[in-house]
């Protein structure tokens, strides 16, 4: 299931994007699975149809979804092509994990929380990680 | 004729009033429910001004132009859907609801609905053996039965002209209308409830059935056998009135039948939109909670 929050400083676009990029990361979303239409899912949301449609045209580019005419969007990967990126991506993911870590640290959570928020986190991603309940 | 003349237009005209004071109070604010009574009073107002001019064109002109006032219930029903929006919170679109009557999540399932038909591509097949059936029906007339006079051919063009003109358009666009009707919004709550789900299909499989039915099969043979009837009547005095008045009141019966699913679907749907409101209202103290 997707979510996205109005209220977000987030665009709602970047949040679809985001929340597929997890659901495929989780393996919730498969290579080979459907997404809705774009005008469905715009109306679930309740959104414009223009912001869906990005979103999927941001997840082409990242080679992760097709859409074929007549045939809808399908996953197509479950990680993104290495060429597409410098570095397969390894030096954006932990610029983003520095960033999100500076936030913690600033919201005032301390090295324990954050380390068993991320543990709780990762075993949704990886599933030989341990999650808060097997330490 | 004369007790239909004498209820049906004043039921039609009433109704709109009546299901609009029918639908509990539930507005998601004072200002809403302000409007409510407001737009409630111009509807009662514009049902007692509808009766009148029924009431004067029945006593004005011939009952065949005080019959045509059941048309007057158009209108009244947009002024009732507005008033009734506004009284109920959960007859608005959920996702026309914002601040406090609604919650700033938004959750969707991530499935193509219209793959999910329930009407299997095989069941298009009876339809259009139906209508077949109907136009061989029609058309071997002239073959089987020669046809004398010029009243008689008449008949049969406009016999098979209707299963063209009207009968055909319906069928092929019913498909897309199915499709578009299973792409209908169904926001999710943030929790993902299976009830709400379940709830969802159970709809949505329902109208997919009912335009199946109603415009797939219902349609194709009511058509049908009006236009067969009409083509093999023989030209008597009277067929034509007899024809006329079977094919009105079956006509009638089908938008009569088609108006009550098309409000028990409203129906339903409200109670959905009550659902996920909920189940909204639970998410959000859940959560308030846990920051507590």
């Amino acid at each position: 299931m997707l979510t996205i929050r109005l209220n977000s400083p987030v665009p709602l676009g970047d949040q679809i994007v985001t929340g597929l990029r997890q659901l495929i990361a989780a393996e919730h979303l498969r290579p080979g699975d459907e997404l809705p239409p774009v005008r469905q899912l715009a109306a679930d949301l309740g959104i414009n149809l223009n912001t869906v449609a990005r979103a999927y045209r941001e997840l082409e580019q990242d080679g992760l979804v097709s859409t074929g005419r007549g045939r809808g969007t399908r996953v197509t990967a479950d990680r993104i092509p290495p060429l597409s990126r410098p570095e397969g991506g390894r030096a954006e993911v932990i610029d983003r994990l520095r960033a999100a870590l500076a936030e913690a640290k600033l919201a005032g959570l301390t090295e324990e929380e954050v380390t068993s928020i991320v543990r709780q986190l990762m075993s949704g991603f990886w599933r030989s990680s341990p999650g808060v309940g097997k330490e | 004729m004369f007790w239909f003349d004498l209820l049906f237009p004043p039921a039609m005209i009433l109704f709109p009033a009546v299901f609009a004071l029918c639908v509990p109070k539930r507005g998601f604010s004072e200002a809403d429910l302000k409007a409510s009574r407001r737009l409630i009073r111009w509807l009662i107002g514009g049902t007692v001004g509808a009766i009148l001019m029924w009431l004067a064109a029945r006593m004005l002109f011939k009952p065949d132009v005080a019959r045509l006032g059941w048309v007057l219930c158009f209108p009244l029903m947009t002024l009732a859907q507005q008033a009734i929006v506004k009284r109920n919170v959960d007859w608005s679109p959920p996702t026309a609801r914002s601040g406090a009557a609604g919650s700033d999540v938004r959750s969707a399932l991530l499935m193509d609905r219209a793959k999910r038909n329930p009407v299997r591509r095989g069941l298009w097949g009876v339809m259009w053996m139906i209508w077949s059936l109907a136009v061989a029906g029609v058309a071997m007339r002239p073959a089987l039965m020669p046809i004398e006079s010029r009243a008689e051919w008449t008949r049969w063009g406009i016999a098979l002209g209707c299963l063209i003109v009207v009968s055909l358009p319906l069928m092929l666009f019913l498909p897309a209308l199915v499709r578009a009707s299973l792409r209908e919004a169904e926001p999710m709550d943030p929790g993902g409830s299976a009830e709400l789900a379940r709830a969802y299909e159970q709809l949505r499989n329902f109208r997919a059935w009912v335009f199946f039915w109603m415009f797939g099969v219902f349609q194709p043979v009511l058509i049908g056998a009006a236009m067969i009837a009409l083509a093999w009547l023989p030209d008597s005095v009277g067929s034509g009135a007899i024809a006329g008045l079977i094919g009105g009141g079956l006509g009638a019966a089908f938008g009569l039948v088609g108006a009550g699913f098309g409000i028990y679907a409203g129906i339903r749907r409200a109670r959905i939109n009550g659902l996920l409101r909920r189940l909204e209202q639970a998410h959000a103290s859940t959560l308030s909670t846990a920051a507590r």
